[in-house]
């Protein structure tokens, strides 16, 4: 255990807390992705960790060193974490590469030239951060954390404020980047995308609690409950002697006949496949077709029972 | 950045410290005078006797009250007013001590010493009254009194109540009338003033040249400025009045006056050097260079006028002592407030 | 269980009572003033009352609406032509209508009723040439509404400056909606942007307000009855110390009550309207229309500058001979020495505040940011009178003078333009975003070193702002001067009021223009930079 972070409850005002009782820990090397919505709290525990807020209760250890505890508190300039935050923070009144060095001991300075490379920065060291791309300028900003060899990188939404175009290349050179030094990562957002690509965990954070933490594949396929399945892909609902039953879009076979028939409602082309809507027993159902279905279609479709996902609790409100 | 701020923290004491200290040969004046002539005096005194004259120029009442605050430990020697009354304000909280030289009371009018000795008057001005030389003829004008007279309804110019000059002239009527006969003086008069006062003496004249009234309360030395000023219209001006001193008639009392004054106060530190300027300010030459740069009157009895001065004629001064101007300020402040004379 | 963060706290708790002590000092005069107002006799207020309280409340108020309309009027319609639109001269225009801040507004009294007199170059010019005109010409013009116009003129920057911005910040999208929705140029004006700029500018017309309140030297002059006027009258000339503390309470409630509507306003409008992203193309004037922008925006620096400025140099020249160049000399060094002292004195408690502010996430920040501001809000006069009173009992029990020092004198200055200089730099430490100073926590700083690596570099600008705009206020500063000034210690601005009221103006000339000499390439100089930040960013 690398990180561990032991009952950590953290509330700006008494009655309200932002994170209930978090457990969870991370491995060396892992890249593990905070999945929630906005505002729910997801910054503050980076915060937390990174020592800029304080903890109300609870702990929190890093390469066996407490960091927050009862009876301790590492100030954050002597936490060696590095985080990347969401505005990409570069000081206006210096350059890249004094940027990147700043306050830098000098046991790092040999590494210099290999993090530029790295991160593809050789022509602009002596740019100004305003005379930098968004991409730029969070390279610069990786660059900066990772040069000081830290124990944990922090990333805190670090593709919401590229281009559409430049994330997909940004997302796997950070990963690249990462995976190379080995660092291990707490990535925080909330595109699910960005998860399911470059994490080894998922951690889904809702309401100041943990709702599941677990690899990509369990937490698609065995979600712990509505919302952890909703996150992560769209749902259907269907009725089995009195109990309600989920299953996901891509695992329904279109088949000649069956005993389920979906009427047509819309249909979408996709690229490689056409997402029909339509209703199944007066519920609001997805799927996919190779080829295109017409409206008001009566469709036969089939699943195996097996990716049929049950919870115990009612799943009502996440059908809107 | 480290320099510039040590630099800073230097200077600050250094402006303290200069502050406080104390030269061997030096005098201190607190004066409410500050006409060039007073730096010509100054500095013909300095040539004379070698010593430094310091000066800290304020309103009289400031420097009462700085001189009440300091106490004994006021730097303060000698203390210079342009006002009877603040010499017997600052007598009265006994700020000043008693001078009695010889050279001084010879050099000294009479009728202007202070009867207790605790202050020296330098110059006197008269507080007179000018005419339209259009509008008026001198045969309508006689007293003080008289300008409460309906007939002048509309056509008073004055300045504010708040100054010193005014207040002195009502204190002056207070203690030769009575606060009710000075009230009722007071009324007269604001029911014909010609507009709201304001401005200050030389103000009231060219509004008397602009049309805007036909007499006006003033200092005599003002005329005496206006006729040698390098303005052409301010000259104008003053040639468009003419000057008359109220109260000349045989059982009236005469013209009121003002002195400059100076006192020595009770804890000055460099006495010897005080009575010395004090002898000087008072001796003929510097009367004279008095009355031939701000128009005053001397308070040396052998020293005449400027001749512009000398032109208005002789005229009787109230010989009222003068420390009731002090004593009924508070008094005439307060009738000032009562009738309405702004 | 909880933890207790007792190291977190306690060291904070250091900085914060620090920061309450000095607080607390800002404070004195005026709990000063309260005490002895406690223990007055009763009769003296009766006094007040009969006689005096009326005109004053009266004149004090009327004076402060003439001033306010007018300065709205010079402030506001200039900026919205140069915000607007692009014409030729343009640019020089909007650098030349800061200059007023450069002349006191009582060497603009003192110069306007010289050059309206009835010997003044105005009326004699038309005597002499159109006789018929002058006597229209030939009124009293010590009026208080031409003081409210004189005063106008000479504080109108404050409220063009925060029009000015506010104009070019409010969205051209808001505009160009606007436009699209049938709304002409003028309607735009009027009923979005004028609206969006409301708290801006009620700021700005704050500022107008209290400076009004404070004045001193040209109330004085024009005879008009304020309270300021009024304190220093009973205070002085009547010797009744009571009264003029009386007075001075019942001036503080005007002032914390304008104080408290003004942060009142601004809390309830709390809207963000998207600001320009990008410098707008503003659309150019021609013919008609160019000139007639010229001549809008020309008045208010002709008047509010270039004509007094003219008048004072003819006085110079005129009295050139009997200019004494020593103690000019003397009282240059003494005004801009202390005034570089206060100036960056303010700048470093300034920067003590923030950084508490910054460390500490306490209820008492609040409070305290609040008592700074509201020194600017008390007139000079009541800090001056609560001083002298406050020191008197100090130095009667101490064996230690400190009545007469400049120490007095800073402290006074300290307490009333602290406001000024921690304000720019406060805007631009809220400008930064908040990361900076996480990502410098981040990068192994401690709180002294992220200020002088990271926010005294970013805020450089801010800084030097802040210092100017103080040091220009101080140079022009008379009220407070004219009480604490030590012995043979006499500013520019105490010299050439003190000439004024001697009925000597055109002695006082050379004073004056050296005043506003050096406002003026400070205000140049401040301007650059402005322009310099807004390129940069």
């Amino acid at each position: 255990m690398f990180l561990e972070v032991k009952n950590l409850v953290k509330y700006y005002q008494k009655d309200i807390p932002v994170i209930k009782k978090l457990n969870f820990s991370v491995n060396k090397g892992e890249i593990i992705s905070f999945l929630g919505e906005s505002g729910s709290g997801k910054t503050t525990f980076l915060k937390c960790i990174s020592g800029l807020e304080t903890i109300n209760s609870g702990s929190i250890s890093l390469n066996n060193n407490i960091l927050n505890d009862n009876n301790t508190f590492i100030k954050p300039q002597n936490r060696k974490i590095g985080f990347v935050f969401q505005d990409y923070p570069l000081f206006p009144h210096l350059n890249l590469i004094d940027n990147i060095t700043f306050n830098l001991k000098p046991k790092f300075f040999e590494k210099i030239d290999y993090m530029i490379s790295l991160t593809g920065l050789n022509n602009l060291l002596k740019r100004f951060p305003h005379e930098l791309s968004g991409g730029e300028q969070q390279r610069a900003c990786i660059a900066r954390a990772l040069i000081r060899e830290p124990d944990l990188l922090l990333l805190d939404e670090p593709f919401s404020n590229l281009d559409a175009n430049i994330k997909f290349t940004m997302r796997d050179e950070i990963y690249k980047i990462i995976k190379e030094t080995q660092t291990t990562t707490i990535l925080v957002t909330h595109d699910i995308n960005d998860s399911l690509n470059i994490a080894d965990r998922i951690l889904i954070f809702k309401a100041g609690v943990l709702q599941q933490y677990g690899d990509p594949v369990n937490m698609y396929c065995e979600p712990a409950n509505c919302y952890c399945a909703k996150v992560l892909g769209d749902l259907n609902q269907l009725e089995i002697e009195d109990k309600t039953y989920y299953i996901r879009p891509e695992k329904i076979k279109i088949v000649e006949d069956s005993n389920f028939k979906i009427l047509v409602e819309k249909c979408f082309f996709q690229g490689k496949e056409y997402k029909i809507f339509g209703t199944l027993n007066g519920y609001k159902w997805q799927f996919f077709s190779k080829k295109p279905l017409n409206k008001n279609e009566q469709i036969s479709i089939d699943y195996s029972s097996e990716d049929l996902i049950f919870f115990d609790s009612f799943c009502n409100n996440f059908f809107v | 950045m480290k320099n510039i701020f040590y630099l800073f923290i230097f200077c600050f004491f250094f402006l303290n410290c200069e502050s406080n200290n104390k030269k061997p040969k030096e005098v201190n004046l607190y004066s409410q005078r500050h006409y060039s002539v007073d730096e010509l005096q100054y500095k013909n005194f300095t040539k004379l006797t070698g010593i430094k004259v310091n000066v800290v120029k304020a309103n009289a009442d400031e420097l009462i009250e700085r001189l009440k605050n300091e106490g004994e430990n006021s730097p303060a020697d000698l203390f210079i007013t342009v006002d009877a009354g603040k010499l017997q304000k600052a007598a009265e909280f006994e700020l000043l001590q008693r001078v009695n030289n010889k050279i001084i009371n010879n050099n000294v009018s009479n009728d202007l010493k202070d009867k207790n000795s605790f202050w020296v008057p330098i110059t006197y001005r008269a507080r007179i009254v000018v005419y339209s030389n259009d509008r008026v003829q001198k045969s309508e004008l006689s007293t003080y009194e008289d300008l409460a007279n309906a007939k002048w309804k509309n056509k008073i110019l004055v300045r504010s109540s708040s100054n010193a000059y005014n207040q002195a002239l009502m204190s002056s009527l207070v203690a030769n009338l009575g606060s009710d006969m000075a009230s009722n003086w007071s009324e007269g008069i604001v029911k014909n003033f010609a507009r709201d006062p304001k401005g200050n003496d030389r103000d009231q004249v060219k509004a008397i040249a602009a049309g805007q009234g036909d007499l006006a309360i003033v200092n005599s030395y003002y005329i005496g400025l206006l006729l040698s000023s390098k303005n052409e219209e301010e000259i104008n001006a003053g040639k468009s009045v003419s000057v008359f001193f109220p109260n000349q008639g045989k059982n009236e009392r005469g013209s009121h006056i003002n002195v400059s004054g100076i006192g020595l106060t009770k804890n000055s530190p460099n006495k010897e050097n005080a009575i010395r300027l004090m002898e000087y300010l008072t001796s003929i030459d510097a009367q004279n260079t008095y009355v031939n740069n701000s128009y005053e009157y001397p308070a040396n009895p052998s020293v005449k006028p400027s001749k512009i001065v000398q032109d208005w004629g002789t005229f009787k001064i109230d010989t009222l002592d003068l420390n009731m101007l002090g004593k009924f300020r508070q008094e005439a402040i307060r009738i000032f407030d009562k009738t309405g004379w702004k | 269980m909880e933890i207790k963060n007792k190291i977190f706290k306690a060291e904070n708790k250091r900085w914060v009572i620090g920061s309450i002590l000095f607080a607390v000092l800002l404070l004195l005069p005026i709990f000063t003033l309260f005490y002895k107002l406690v223990y007055l006799e009763g009769n003296s207020f009766e006094y007040l009352w009969k006689n005096l309280l009326l005109d004053y409340t009266f004149n004090t108020f009327y004076l402060i609406f003439i001033t306010a309309f007018f300065s709205l009027l010079f402030g506001i319609i200039p900026a919205w032509f140069i915000s607007n639109f692009k014409f030729r001269g343009s640019n020089f225009l909007d650098i030349l209508l800061y200059l007023p801040l450069a002349i006191p507004s009582y060497i603009m009294a003192f110069t306007y009723s010289d050059i309206l007199s009835y010997t003044g170059p105005i009326q004699s010019f038309l005597r002499d040439n159109f006789y018929n005109i002058s006597v229209l010409f030939n009124q009293d013009y010590l009026q208080i509404e031409v003081l409210g116009i004189i005063m106008a003129l000479a504080l109108y920057p404050y409220i063009y400056t925060v029009s000015r911005v506010s104009f070019s910040l409010v969205g051209s999208n808001y505009i160009n909606v606007s436009k699209n929705l049938g709304l002409s140029s003028f309607r735009t004006f009027y009923k979005i942007i004028l609206p969006l700029s409301r708290p801006a500018i009620f700021s700005g017309l704050f500022l107008v307000l209290m400076e009004v309140l404070n004045e001193y030297g040209a109330v004085k002059y024009f005879g008009v009855n304020t309270y300021t006027t009024g304190i220093f009258r009973v205070w002085f000339s009547m010797g009744d110390v009571g009264t003029a503390i009386q007075l001075s309470m019942i001036l503080l409630i005007v002032v914390f009550s304008f104080f408290y509507i003004e942060k009142y306003y601004n809390s309830k409008i709390k809207f963000y309207y998207k600001a320009n992203s990008k410098i707008q193309s503003l659309n150019k004037l021609i013919g008609v229309n160019k000139f007639f922008a010229i001549l809008i925006c020309s008045i208010p620096f002709l008047f509010g500058f270039l004509i007094p400025l003219l008048f004072i140099l003819n006085n110079v020249l005129f009295t050139y001979s009997s200019i004494d160049f020593k103690d000019l000399f003397k009282l240059t060094y003494n005004s801009v020495s202390v005034s570089s002292i206060a100036s960056f004195l303010i700048i470093i408690i300034a920067l003590f505040f923030l950084f508490i502010e910054k460390i500490s996430k306490s209820r008492v920040n609040y409070f305290i940011s609040q008592i700074i501001s509201m020194g600017y809000a008390i007139p000079g006069a009541v800090i001056g009178l609560g001083l002298i009173m406050l020191f008197t009992y100090v130095d009667k029990t101490t064996s230690f003078t400190f009545l007469g020092t400049f120490l007095l004198l800073i402290y006074a200055y300290i307490i009333r333009f602290l406001a000024v200089g921690k304000s720019p730099i406060k805007s631009s430490l809220e400008k930064h975003p908040k990361s900076y100073d996480d990502a410098g926590k981040n990068l192994g700083l401690g709180p002294l070193k992220l200020l002088q690596k990271i926010h005294l570099p970013i805020n450089k600008f801010a800084l030097i702002t802040a210092f100017i705009v103080t040091f220009i206020d101080l140079m022009k500063e008379l009220p407070i001067t004219l009480i604490l000034r030590p012995f043979n210690f006499d500013t520019l601005a105490t010299q050439t009021y003190e000439f004024a009221v001697e009925e000597m103006i055109p002695l006082s000339s050379i004073y004056s223009l050296t005043i506003i000499l050096i406002g003026s390439v400070l205000l140049l100089i401040l301007k650059n930079i402005i322009n310099k930040q807004i390129n940069v960013s």
